[in-house]
C-alpha cells in the first residue's frame, strides 16, 4: 500500500525524459549479491531492451518487522557500493518515519525525515511528504 | 556541530583535528564534535572493552576505549571500542586497520552509527565485525563480513555474541553488568 503510493508520488514529479519509475522488478546486482528493491529510479537507456538495473539512481526500501534487519544493515551497505545511486531512503511500514541517505563522496549521510515531514530527492527533482504516503482511515483523527 | 570551511578533505582535516583540544569525526563533509556519553553509555562501553580484552591474546591484539582514531572509507571516527593487531601498530597516531569495532547506540548518535558508519566500516576490508549495542535493553545488531559480503544479525541477549575473527564469545550479562533497565530511552 505504502509502495503504490510512493511510486504513485514519484511517477507524478518526474522528469520523464530523464528518469523512470518501476516497482518490484529490477534485480541489482551489489556487494555480491543480488537485491529486488520495493521501487528503483533509473535512467533509462536510449537501448529499450537494456537492463534498468543498469542506472539505478534512487532506492526505495518499504521497512518491515520481517526485512528491517536486511533494509537498514545490508542492503543499506551493498547500494552505497553502486556510485550511480545517489539516495537510498527507507520508509517504515508500521509507523510514520523514514530514513534518507544521501551519497557524499565515499559514503553515506543520513538524515532522520524530520517533523516537516518532507523528504527531498534531490537527485530526481521530487520530494514526497511522509504523511501523504500512509493510508489515512475515514473518521479516525489523525492530521 | 558543522563548522563551515570552503572545503575539507581527510589530509587537511587530520591536521587540523590534532590541533584542537576536543574531539572531532570527519564524515565527508566537515568535522563533527564528539560528545561525552552519559554513564550507561561508558559503562557499556567499558564492559564490553573489558569483557574482549580479557578474551583477546594480549601479544596480537590490542583493544582501546574511546581514545582511538581510526580512518575507514576517507572518513574519520573515534569508536567506542575498536580492537586492532597491536605489532601492526605500534607507534600509531591513527588506527589503520581495525578489526573489530564497537558503538554503544545513544539517542543522538544512533542514526550516524547505524547508517552513515555501517557503511564505511563495511567499506574498510580490515574490519571483520561491527557490533552496534543497545542502551535500552539487552540487544545488539552484529554484522560480519563473510563469504556473501555484510551481513547483520539481530540479538536478543538469549545466546552470546561470538566474534569469530578474534575468537571471542561474549555473554550478553558481562556486557550489560551494573546495568538496569527501567523505562525510557536514558
Amino acid at each position: 500500500m505504502i509502495a503504490s503510493a510512493v511510486v504513485a508520488k514519484i511517477h507524478n514529479q518526474l522528469d520523464h525524459e530523464r528518469f523512470a519509475v518501476c516497482s518490484n522488478v529490477v534485480k541489482l546486482h551489489a556487494g555480491g549479491r543480488v537485491h529486488v528493491p520495493d521501487i528503483v529510479v533509473f535512467r533509462p537507456s536510449a537501448d529499450l531492451d537494456a537492463d534498468a538495473a543498469s542506472n539505478p539512481v534512487v532506492v526505495v526500501e518499504i521497512v518491515s518487522p520481517a526485512t528491517h534487519i536486511r533494509d537498514r544493515f545490508e542492503k543499506n551497505v551493498d547500494y552505497a557500493t553502486l556510485d550511480g545511486i545517489r539516495q537510498y531512503l527507507m520508509i517504515w511500514e508500521r509507523e510514520e518515519t523514514a530514513v534518507l541517505c544521501t551519497r557524499t563522496g565515499d559514503g553515506w549521510l543520513s538524515e532522520d525525515v524530520g517533523s516537516s515531514g518532507r523528504i527531498a530527492l534531490a537527485a530526481i527533482g521530487v520530494e514526497l511528504k511522509l504523511g501523504d504516503l500512509y493510508p489515512h482511515i475515514p473518521g479516525s483523527d489523525r492530521t | 556541530m558543522m563548522l563551515t570551511r570552503p572545503s575539507w578533505t581527510l589530509g587537511t582535516f587530520v591536521l587540523w583535528e590534532r590541533e584542537q583540544d576536543t574531539r572531532f569525526e570527519f564524515d565527508g563533509t566537515g568535522p563533527v564534535a564528539v560528545n561525552g556519553g552519559s554513564l550507561r553509555h561508558t559503562r557499556i562501553a567499558l564492559s564490553m572493552a573489558t569483557a574482549l580484552d580479557k578474551r583477546l591474546d594480549f601479544g596480537r591484539f590490542e583493544v582501546v576505549r574511546g581514545d582511538a582514531r581510526i580512518i575507514v572509507n576517507g572518513h574519520l571516527r573515534y569508536p567506542d571500542v575498536v580492537v586492532f593487531n597491536h605489532t601492526d601498530h605500534m607507534d600509531a597516531d591513527i588506527v589503520h586497520s581495525p578489526i573489530v569495532v564497537v558503538e554503544v547506540l545513544s539517542r543522538s548518535t544512533r542514526r550516524v552509527d547505524q547508517y552513515d558508519k555501517n557503511v564505511d566500516y563495511a567499506a574498510t576490508p580490515s574490519i571483520q565485525h561491527y557490533v552496534m549495542l543497545s542502551q535500552t535493553r539487552r540487544y545488539a545488531v552484529v554484522c560480519s563480513r563473510g563469504p556473501d559480503g555484510w551481513s547483520a544479525r539481530e540479538m536478543n541477549g538469549d545466546e552470546p555474541i561470538t566474534l569469530e575473527a578474534v575468537q571471542a564469545v561474549i555473554p550478553f550479562d558481562e556486557i550489560y553488568r551494573r546495568i538496569t533497565f527501567g523505562d525510557g530511552f536514558l
